[in-house]
């Protein structure tokens, strides 16, 4: 793309320092987000989705820590490190002081939509309160004007009956009527970008899509781009433009959708794929993922994918691949991280496949990256 | 035409069922229909009425306070029959029974103390200081334990350790001692009620600190908490907007039972010579100063340990009954 895009992330790596150990939630993922496109941060749980989207805002929490890499929107560094004359990093002099982020970036410029709609609002305080005050906050508007908006944007989700909802609690609204508050209130600030972290987990099939198809046309209307956070792949193929597919904290594959569907470049995302029920095919049964991913705390060596991968070579247990670009489309380019692609030319083809069974990896299973 | 409005309208499902549930009204409700609850409300709102009124009343208050008074409370009140007036008995010249006592007078219902104040006028009197004292005290408790205690349970780490080893410190020194070490301290050693207001408020502060503290530490890790963090409202505002009005139900009750607490440890501060001072119509002190008066006259103990036995159980009946209608396990 010619232009600069309206976010850049790279090289980020946020980690947990916990008394087990280094936590590498997020371990050096690099990705893009043009203005009005719906950019994918896929993976299962624990894979860091939600801490790398949480990283953009700066709101990690202890124990956590963004220890490196590069955060731009639109020009301005919401996180950059550079090294100091002692050799130490040091976080950069035109990197956004912590009040910048919260009054200009957080809320005005980048929302955030939850997962659970159900505890995302404050009980005790009405919907439309909520939204006011929300809006009077980010926005030089009187009282009175706040109200109007707030109602105006609880009308622009589809909430019957806006005026009355207005002074309801948030417990007599259903979770996908407050998910749609929820989607009001992120875009009542007219952000430039809306991180999306879930929105739709909580929900039944058909209210997620009712959401989606609401986020698809208010996104076309407010030409809003989104970061949309999900292990749906399905999800996925509906709303996204371009995907990322994330792995123990890593970005392993980045393609425009169509080529990511159609022409899988990664093992994982084809084992992902492979794992879910399609329309268009008839499998008597669905292939899971063997094992559990392990903890980030102590990645495997070289690819972090080799104990669960069906391709795995012995070379992958030594080589760990960064993600380089295997093909193009649509003048975006589409990166993997698996050297069973000749761009990595680490001899995978000459070395031995690992025995055929895949080692289960021990772990808890579940996101034990300390989301 | 709203985007999506066909879409929403099946998602919609206002259920006045469940508004019925929730909320102030449904919190009366539910005291009302507490019999025990319900007349606590009523002793309440009783004491709560009658210091009202003394309040108001400034030619009352002035001659509770004066040495000898020749103005009865009952003379307000027509329930009470006084055919002539008998005029009260000096200083120094003993004192008159109740009314129901052979040389008792319906001007003076339950007799004059030793000074020839109209004992009923001071009890009534007496109410006033008592509800000042409970709620000031509580007041002075809750506002100090929910600034401690939000503060320390939202910011965690080394905040949270500093605030709380202070608090806990505080909270490991029996209440009364460090009451009345206080309120000798502060006063310079004459003791007003004032102080002692004073110290039993800043002693109950642990006891609030740690009770909004727990509430917190759940409420923190709420979805609208990292929301509200997300959308930029500044830690201040999320403790003030979020935090706190949603760890208030638990708090609510524990300072509605406070409150005859606090009444309680006046009165007996009062008794002991560190609140109240004489003349102030404390029911407390009006307790120390008729001890001394046992034998002759047994009455000038009984009013006022009645007094505060009523208004008490008024506000701990009201507590529970407070507590189980805030209580979402026992909704039905």
């Amino acid at each position: 793309m010619s232009s600069e895009p309206l976010l850049r992330v790279e090289n980020l790596k946020t980690q947990f320092f916990t008394d087990a150990g280094t936590v590498r939630a997020v371990d050096g993922i690099s990705f893009e987000v043009h203005e009005g496109e719906i950019v994918g941060l896929v993976g299962e749980s624990g894979a860091g989705k939600s801490v790398a989207s949480m990283s953009l805002l700066r709101l990690v929490e202890h124990p956590g820590e963004i220890v490196g890499g590069e955060i731009t929107y639109r020009g301005e560094t919401i996180f950059g490190l550079e090294e100091g004359p002692d050799g130490e990093l040091r976080e950069r002099e035109d990197m956004l002081s912590n009040e910048a982020v919260r009054d200009r970036i957080r809320g005005n410029e980048i929302a955030v939509i939850f997962q659970d709609p159900m505890e995302s609002l404050n009980p005790v305080f009405t919907v439309g309160g909520q939204l006011r005050e929300f809006i009077e906050l980010n926005r030089d508007l009187s009282g009175k004007e706040a109200r109007a908006e707030a109602i105006r944007m609880l009308r622009e989700v589809g909430i019957p009956d806006p005026e009355e909802r207005y002074e309801e609690y948030p417990h007599q609204f259903s979770g996908g009527m407050r998910q749609r508050v929820l989607i009001a209130m992120a875009l009542a600030c007219e952000p430039s970008l809306i991180i999306a972290d879930e929105p739709t987990t909580a929900l039944d099939v058909t209210v997620e899509g009712q959401i989606i198809d609401l986020v698809d046309d208010l996104q076309e209307k407010y030409g809003t781009s989104f970061i949309w956070v999900t292990h749906d792949m399905g999800v996925v193929a509906e709303i996204c433009d371009r995907v990322n597919v994330m792995y123990l904290g890593e970005v392993i594959e980045q393609a425009p959708v169509d080529e990511l569907f159609h022409d899988t470049k990664h093992p994982y995302t084809q084992a992902l794929l492979n794992s879910m029920p399609r329309p268009d095919r008839t499998v008597g049964e669905l292939e899971p993922i063997e094992g559990v991913m392990p903890e980030a705390i102590s990645p495997p060596s070289g690819c972090r994918f080799h104990p669960r991968c069906p391709d795995a070579r012995e070379v992958c247990q030594r080589v760990h691949p960064e993600p380089k670009e295997v093909a193009r489309a649509d003048g975006y380019p589409h990166n993997a991280a698996c050297v069973k692609h000749d761009a990595f030319d680490v001899g995978y083809d000459e070395s031995p496949p690992l025995e055929a069974e895949p080692r289960l990896t021990a772990g808890t299973p579940g996101g034990e990256d300390g989301e | 035409m709203a985007i999506g409005e066909s879409q929403g309208g099946g998602e919609s499902g206002p259920s006045k069922e469940v508004e019925a549930k929730f909320g102030w009204r449904h919190t009366i409700t539910k005291v009302k229909d507490d019999t025990t609850a319900r007349w606590g409300l009523y002793v309440v709102g009783f004491v709560l009425l009658i210091s009202l009124y003394t309040l108001i009343d400034s030619n009352l208050s002035r001659l509770t306070l004066g040495a000898i008074s020749d103005f009865t409370f009952a003379e307000a009140l027509p329930i009470f029959d006084h055919p002539e007036r008998i005029p009260p008995p000096g200083e120094g010249e003993g004192h008159l029974p109740p009314a129901f006592h052979a040389d008792g007078s319906m001007s003076y219902p339950l007799g004059t103390d030793p000074n020839g104040r109209d004992y009923f006028t001071r009890i009534v009197y007496g109410a006033q200081v008592s509800v000042s004292v409970g709620i000031v005290s509580t007041l002075i408790g809750f506002v100090g334990g929910t600034v401690i205690g939000s503060v320390a349970g939202f910011y965690g780490g080394k905040i949270d350790d500093l605030l709380m080893r202070v608090v806990e410190t505080v909270y490991a020194i029996p209440p009364l001692i460090l009451i009345i070490v206080f309120t000798v301290f502060v006063s310079g050693g004459s003791p007003d009620i004032t102080y002692a207001i004073l110290g039993v408020g800043i002693t109950f502060i642990p006891v609030f600190a740690r009770i909004i503290r727990s509430e917190v530490l759940s409420i923190r890790e709420m979805d609208y908490i990292e929301a509200a963090r997300a959308s930029g409202v500044k830690n201040r505002n999320i403790i003030l907007r979020h935090v706190i009005p949603n760890s208030f139900a638990p708090v609510l009750v524990y300072a509605t039972l406070q409150i005859g607490v606090t009444i309680l440890i006046v009165a007996g501060l009062s008794f002991l010579g560190y609140g109240a001072q004489p003349p102030t119509p404390d029911w407390g002190e009006m307790l120390n100063v008729s001890h001394g008066y046992m034998h002759s006259n047994v009455w000038l103990s009984v009013w006022p340990g009645i007094a505060i036995l009523i208004t008490i159980m008024g506000f701990n009946l009201f507590g529970d009954g407070l507590q189980d209608a805030l209580d979402p396990r026992l909704k039905n």
